[in-house]
C-alpha cells in the first residue's frame, strides 16, 4: 500500500479497509490510528493542564499596546515641531522688509565701513595732492633768469 | 443566484465580526487556542519552557495584529501561521541554542510521557497509550522541521491541506510532499517497532 493512499485513511477512523491488499495493512492502519488518537489524546490532556496554570496575558497585552504607541507619539510630536518650527520660520522671513535689510544690519558693522570710506578718501586726496604742483619751475632753481637780466643790463650800458 | 450571493456575503461577515470579537479579547483567545498551540509548539520544540515562551508570543502578536485579520481562514489557521512562524524564526535566529537546548532536554521531553496523564480504562490500557504515544513522538523526532510540522498540523491537529499550506506558507503540493515523506518515515518507525 503507498504512503499516499496509507495518508488518505489515516485520519479516517471507520474507513473502508476491505479494498486492501494484505492484513497486515489493515492492523498496520489501525495500530497507527490507534498511537496517533493516544498521542493526541495525551498530548492534548498535558497542554490543557499546563495552560490552566498559566497567568493571564491582559495585562502583557496592555504594556505592549503602551510599548507599540511610543514611538507613534514620538514621531508624531517630531513631525509636529518640524511643521511648527516652519511656520514660524516661513512667518519670520515675510515679515522682513527689503528696505529695512539695512536697518536690520548689525550696528558694528556701520562705523566700520564709514572708517573704511574716509581712509579710502584721504588716501586718494594725498595722492591728489602729490600729483597736483603749486611751487615755481625747477628751472628756476638754476637762476637762469637773473643770469639773463645782468646780461641784458650790461648789454644796455654798452651800448649807452 | 442574487440570494445565494447575499447569503454567502452574510456568512462571511458574520464570520469575520465572531472572530473579530474574539480577538478582541485577550484571555478568551488564550483560553481557547492556547492548549492546542501549546500542544503543536510543545511537539516541535521539544521544550517546555520554550513552547510557553513561543504559544504566548503567538497569542499576544495575534492580539497585536487582530486589525489585520480577514477572515479569509480560521483563527486557529491564521494563528497556528503565527506559531510556525515564531518558531521558525526562533530556530533562524538561535540556531546553535535552540538545538543544543533542543537535544539536552531530549532526555526530559521523554520524561513528557510522564506527565502524560493514564487515561486508559484499566491499567494496561493506560500503558499501551502512553507507549503508543511515546512512540509516535519519538517517530516525529526523526522527521525533518518542516515534515514533522506538516505531520503534526495533519493528524494531531487534524487541519485541512489548504489550511496547512496557509499556516506554512507553501503551495498544497509540498506539503503533500513533506506529508507523504513523513508518513513513509513513521511507518517505517512504528512499523518497525511492531514488527
Amino acid at each position: 500500500m503507498t504512503d499516499e493512499a496509507f495518508a488518505e485513511l489515516l485520519l479516517k477512523p471507520h474507513a473502508d479497509t476491505h479494498g486492501m491488499e494484505t492484513a497486515g495493512d489493515q492492523q498496520e492502519l489501525r495500530d497507527l490510528q490507534a498511537a496517533l488518537g493516544s498521542y493526541r489524546r495525551e498530548t492534548l490532556h498535558w497542554a490543557e493542564r499546563r495552560s490552566a496554570g498559566q497567568p493571564s496575558l491582559a495585562d502583557k497585552a496592555r504594556a505592549q499596546q503602551r510599548w507599540n504607541a511610543l514611538p507613534q507619539w514620538a514621531l508624531a510630536t517630531v513631525a509636529l515641531v518640524t511643521i511648527v518650527g516652519g511656520v514660524v520660520h516661513l512667518a519670520s522671513d515675510r515679515a522682513v522688509e527689503p528696505t529695512s535689510i539695512a536697518a536690520t544690519l548689525p550696528a558694528a558693522e556701520q562705523p566700520a565701513a564709514t572708517d573704511d570710506v574716509a581712509a579710502d578718501n584721504h588716501l586718494l586726496s594725498s595722492i591728489d595732492a602729490e600729483l597736483s604742483y603749486h611751487g615755481g619751475s625747477p628751472v628756476d632753481g638754476l637762476r637762469l633768469r637773473d643770469a639773463g637780466s645782468a646780461e641784458r643790463t650790461e648789454v644796455a650800458g654798452a651800448t649807452d | 443566484m442574487a440570494y445565494t450571493l447575499h447569503a454567502d456575503v452574510l456568512k462571511f461577515t458574520t464570520k469575520e465580526q465572531t472572530a473579530t470579537t474574539e480577538l478582541d479579547d485577550i484571555d478568551a483567545l488564550a483560553r481557547n487556542y492556547r492548549p492546542r498551540l501549546l500542544r503543536f509548539v510543545m511537539a516541535s520544540v521539544r521544550d517546555e519552557e520554550l513552547a510557553d515562551t513561543i504559544v504566548q508570543d503567538t497569542l499576544l502578536k495575534a492580539y497585536r495584529n487582530r486589525a489585520g485579520f480577514r477572515g479569509e481562514c480560521t483563527v486557529n489557521t491564521w494563528m497556528t501561521g503565527i506559531a510556525v512562524n515564531l518558531i521558525r524564526d526562533h530556530a533562524r535566529t538561535q540556531k546553535f541554542k535552540f538545538w543544543r537546548k533542543a537535544h539536552a532536554s531530549a532526555v526530559d521531553a521523554t520524561d513528557m510521557a510522564n506527565h502524560l496523564r493514564s487515561s486508559g480504562s484499566s491499567p494496561e490500557g493506560a500503558l499501551l497509550a502512553r507507549e503508543q504515544a511515546v512512540q509516535v513522538r519519538e517517530a516525529m523526532e526523526l522527521l525533518s522541521p518542516n515534515q514533522r510540522t506538516a505531520f503534526l498540523l495533519r493528524f494531531i491537529e487534524e487541519m485541512d491541506l489548504p489550511d496547512i499550506a496557509d499556516a506554512m506558507g507553501m503551495p498544497v503540493n509540498t506539503v503533500k510532499t513533506h506529508l507523504h515523506r513523513a508518513v513513509k518515515s513513521v511507518r517505517a518507525r512504528i512499523g518497525g517497532a511492531r514488527v
